[in-house]
């Protein structure tokens, strides 16, 4: 093998190709350091520092005397506006449920005429839910829709329902191309509380404003997510 | 006053605004890199409130075709423009995802920390699509704003696509203008990324605690004949960047 990499390296990324291409599930048992090192030729040091590697990827998890395991997969997060979280959330075996908080018709807040440039005093619908896979929280997910666009939006709409299948079978609206961005951020108290994570625990932040077809903005939306539960994926040509 | 805004009636202003300038920027008479005529100037052109062009630059600012520099005004988009490389290949800068970083006018500047070629990883030549005894050129590089760690990347590409590669000055010469030079720039992908723990390894270049956390992003490139011609794995700051994609409607 060339010198460019190190040894470790090439060996966590042998065994990373021996997770993917041999069928290895979810919470299944690795072989013992012992056979890995036998089978790749490699001492066991070696060995150990390539596994510790994937399990700072998220790839296995360490059991103290128990060994390595395949670590629970993270929702796949698809970056389109054709799948909605709720089938990604069930697309991994889960149940996914979304609860509403609060629903609201408020004023434009400061921060609010800011983030979007409407003019003061626009109207909108506050929106928070919190979104739950197999009854564990995984996201919080703030909205607030343009009256104008959506008169007559009710609770019942958004309860356990998808806003963007309302916003277009009840009010025709279909979503334009935009643009949106993903940070990471730390819990507020109300945060943290409902996500049942520690302040000091990294959120992704998934935040931006949605435009319908014919170019008005419809939407602006903050979601905090799980860090550790997530995986963003995107396909395109 | 003749391109003033005569376009459908029915729409608010700041909509037909918007239409306005991406045309002109679509037509190339605003440049990519070049300054916007200011609010105050684009609201007396077109006899309409600085509320309304405000809406409508701020749209096409979340958009992606323009961007926003504090105390110096808006400017029209510009393919490299403060932007980490990854995945940000055709003009608007709208493909997949990109990494940007947060504050403005960063100077960016690399370093290399191995490159060379490598051959019989499994893992390497199945994720190329390449023979297993094929040789892979790796570049592994650290991103620096304004001289502060931001990024590792850590590329994989066919050496057979690029014979010669390893005498190429990847300090100084882009990786993408040179895979353009050869006619073999990736322009589809697939792309994914996730929040993990640093390692020790990229928290000591990253200038990170143990613990903290970065984007983990990896891509697979094909070009136009849809050969695969490049494998990424990146970590980056969460402090120092953010990534931005564009959802389609």
């Amino acid at each position: 093998m060339a010198k460019v990499l190190t040894l470790e390296v090439m060996l966590s990324k042998e065994i990373e190709h021996m997770l993917e291409t041999e069928g290895y599930k979810e919470k299944q048992k690795l072989p013992s350091e012992r056979d890995l090192a036998e089978y790749f030729g490699a001492q066991r040091l070696t060995i150990r520092a390539a596994l510790q590697s994937l399990v700072q990827k998220g790839i296995l998890i360490s059991r103290e005397r128990q060994g390595y395991y395949i670590a629970p997969k993270r929702i796949q997060y698809t970056l389109n506006h054709t799948s909605s979280f709720k089938m990604m959330i069930e697309r991994m075996g889960f149940t996914s449920y979304v609860k509403l908080l609060e629903f609201e018709k408020i004023k434009l807040t400061d921060t609010l005429t800011q983030k979007t440039m409407l003019a003061e005093g626009t109207e909108v619908f506050r929106i928070m839910r919190l979104r739950f896979g197999n009854k564990d929280p995984i996201a919080l997910e703030r909205s607030y829709i343009v009256c104008d666009l959506a008169k007559d939006l009710s609770e019942e709409d958004v309860h356990n329902k998808s806003l963007y299948d309302t916003l277009k079978n009840k009010y025709r609206l279909s979503i334009d191309q935009s643009r949106h961005r993903v940070s990471v951020v730390y819990a507020n108290g109300l945060e943290s509380e409902l996500l049942k994570v520690s302040p000091a625990k990294p959120l992704i932040k998934y935040h931006g404003l949605v435009y319908e077809k014919k170019g008005r903005l419809l939407e602006y939306f903050e979601t905090i997510m799980l860090s550790d539960k997530i995986e963003f994926i995107i396909h395109r040509s | 006053m003749d391109d003033l805004i005569k376009l459908r009636e029915e729409e608010p202003l700041y909509i037909r605004l918007q239409d306005i300038i991406m045309k002109k920027i679509e037509a190339g008479e605003y440049l990519p890199g070049e300054k916007l005529p200011s609010e105050r100037v684009l609201a007396e052109k077109y006899a309409i409130n600085r509320m309304t062009v405000k809406s409508a630059v701020n749209a096409l600012e979340a958009k992606g075709y323009l961007y926003r520099l504090q105390g110096k005004g808006t400017f029209v988009q510009k393919k490299d423009f403060h932007k980490l490389n990854l995945g940000l290949l055709n003009e608007s800068g709208n493909t997949g995802i990109t990494a940007r970083v947060k504050s403005q006018g960063v100077r960016i500047s690399n370093k290399i920390l191995t490159q060379g070629l490598l051959s019989g990883s499994r893992f390497f030549s199945s994720k190329l699509d390449v023979s297993i005894n094929d040789p892979i050129y790796s570049l592994h590089r650290v991103r620096y704003g304004n001289e502060e760690p931001i990024a590792i990347e850590y590329t994989y590409v066919p050496y057979h696509c690029f014979p010669g590669i390893e005498k190429i000055d990847f300090k100084n010469v882009s990786l993408y203008d040179y895979m353009d030079s050869k006619g073999r720039m990736p322009v589809s992908f697939e792309q994914k990324f996730q929040i993990i723990e640093v390692s020790k390894k990229e928290g000591k270049y990253l200038e990170l605690e143990p613990g903290q956390v970065i984007f983990y992003f990896e891509m697979l490139g094909m070009d136009a004949t849809d050969t695969l011609v490049e494998y990424t794995e990146s970590f980056t700051r969460t402090d120092k960047a953010e990534f931005l994609f564009t959802i389609n409607g």
